[in-house]
């Protein structure tokens, strides 16, 4: 299998995970977004130096995967993709900011150290919030909730539109692919003289199938707007997890856990 | 219910793809269009369904005219299978794919859930209602292809290449699956053994126009008519003789 279609695989299976039936697939999406848009405000509202605040937020999505039944592995490897960015955004935190925060078994700990550990735990949580929310909501029921929360529809079809055709250019990319490295044994990725050539055909097959594929759409009644399904009505169930779960990240935006638990043993 | 009159198409390009094609076609018959590549199948069944509009000639189909005031009033009546079942499923979810038809055409929750449930009952496809599209077998496509279409309760069917990307298992199931729907079927196909099985008439193309109109074993016996329309005998007729 090549690299590409494994790509359109793995993208495609955070949405089959969004079928599940767990307690955490039927909270209401809107609930869901709520409480994750308010968890990444509160996340990222720690000054650059805080990183014993930031650790008990990782029970959120520790929970959040153990209750919807959301294997580790594939929010993990997907997490992977954003850490890079991450890591080079607070690298260089370590090397401008050289002061001595405090004294580590001996070893000087700087604030840029600090600062750089705080980026990689605030990316870390908020990509994995992220994923979670699209593991446990169908992509069309969190397009339907952006429009009733008031996001201009040409946004939300745009994001639609753009996350289907992303899977249709990675299946076209995939098939040429496979095609090359049949008839060019040894050669791995693309040679520099045909790289061009390449991307021109994928550019043109890629039109031409979204051509296709609007026609088909066109043929079964679709007229530029996204008929998104109804979403269920919002119950009290859903409210309290709202409310519990955004009070819960409050207490502990202000409350420091860790030194709490350490207070208690010291 | 499919009243084509004296209708041509030219592309863009030049390419004169039908000469002055007129077909009259009966609710609830299935009518095979057949032809070598380039006669014009594939245009005609674009042109019946509103996706190209001829500029000479009309189209009625149930009495309405196939022209751009009418899109919406022909699509809700007209079923499209593309050739490539890729083209038409795109949804992340089978079932979604199934709905996409009934909620454009502005269905209620319960009557979407309604036409697709009996979509999914007729194409017998319960099984995959929550898998991926991309994921399927092609006759498994082929098959949520047409409950996609079929769930819209479209009069008439348009099928372009139905048996390409078929196993010979799927395309026995396809086979027996169209003989279970009533609706009007007009089926572009180079299976000539398909149009034995399922057509009670056969349009044969030519460059574009029509060249024989008639019953297939009647056609495709003719062996003469055949080498000159650029077709072969169908193999059950071959070794039947």
């Amino acid at each position: 299998m090549s690299k590409l279609t494994d790509s359109l695989n793995r993208i495609q299976s955070l949405e089959e995970l969004a079928e599940g039936t767990t307690v955490i697939h039927h909270i209401h999406p809107i609930a869901k977004m709520i409480t994750t848009i308010f968890y990444l405000v509160v996340v990222i509202s720690f000054n650059r130096y805080h990183i014993s605040g930031l650790i008990p937020f990782f029970i959120y999505p520790v929970l959040m995967m153990a209750l919807g039944e959301i294997p580790y592995k594939s929010v993990l490897s997907r997490l992977m993709v954003a850490l890079p960015f991450a890591f080079f955004a607070g690298l260089s935190n370590s090397f401008l900011d050289r002061g001595t925060a405090f004294i580590l078994l001996g070893i000087p700990v700087s604030w840029g150290l600090l600062s750089f550990a705080s980026i990689l735990i605030k990316t870390i949580l908020s990509v994995m919030a992220v994923l979670i929310l699209i593991a446990t909501t169908p992509m069309d029921r969190l397009a339907h909730e952006l429009i009733r929360m008031k996001v201009p529809k040409i946004f939300v079809m745009q994001i639609m539109l753009t996350y289907r055709y992303l899977g249709l250019l990675i299946m076209e990319a995939g098939n040429m692919m496979t095609a090359y490295h049949l008839r060019s044994s040894r050669q791995k990725g693309i040679r520099l003289e045909h790289a061009g050539t390449f991307m021109g055909q994928l550019l043109l097959r890629s039109f031409e199938r979204a051509e296709k594929v609007y026609t088909a759409m066109k043929c079964r009644g679709f007229n530029g707007e996204y008929q998104f399904a109804v979403s269920d009505k919002i119950r009290p169930g859903d409210y309290i997890y709202g409310i519990l779960l955004c009070a819960v990240f409050l207490l502990m935006r202000w409350v420091n856990v860790c030194v709490m638990i350490g207070n208690l043993f010291g | 219910m499919i009243h084509v009159e004296n209708i041509s198409y030219t592309y863009p390009d030049g390419n004169r793809a039908l000469i002055d094609v007129s077909i009259d076609i009966e609710e609830g018959s299935t009518v095979a269009v057949v032809g070598a590549n380039g006669a014009g199948k594939s245009t005609l069944l674009a042109l019946l369904a509103g996706i190209f509009s001829a500029k000479e000639g009309t189209i009625e189909i149930a009495g309405i005219p196939v022209k751009k005031d009418n899109l919406e009033e022909i699509r809700r009546k007209v079923g499209f299978v593309f050739q490539n079942p890729d083209d038409q499923l795109f949804m992340a979810r089978v079932y979604d794919d199934i709905a996409f038809g009934p909620r454009n055409f502005g269905h209620s929750a319960e009557e979407t859930t309604e036409m697709a449930n009996r979509a999914v009952e007729k194409m017998k496809i319960g099984h995959l209602i929550n898998r991926a599209p991309h994921k399927l077998s092609g006759g498994e496509k082929r098959n949520v292809a047409i409950a996609a279409v079929l769930a819209m309760n479209p009069e008439v069917l348009l099928f372009d290449e139905p048996s390409s990307y078929l196993d010979p298992k799927s395309r026995r199931n396809f086979i027996q699956a169209m003989g279970t729907l009533d609706h009007t079927k007009v089926i572009a196909t180079h299976d000539l053994d398909l149009v034995l099985d399922l057509c009670e008439r056969v349009i044969i193309l030519k460059e574009g126009r029509i060249f024989a109109d008639g019953k297939p074993m009647d056609l495709f016996s003719n062996g003469e008519l055949m080498e000159e329309s650029g077709l072969e005998i169908p193999l059950s007729l071959q070794n039947r003789a």
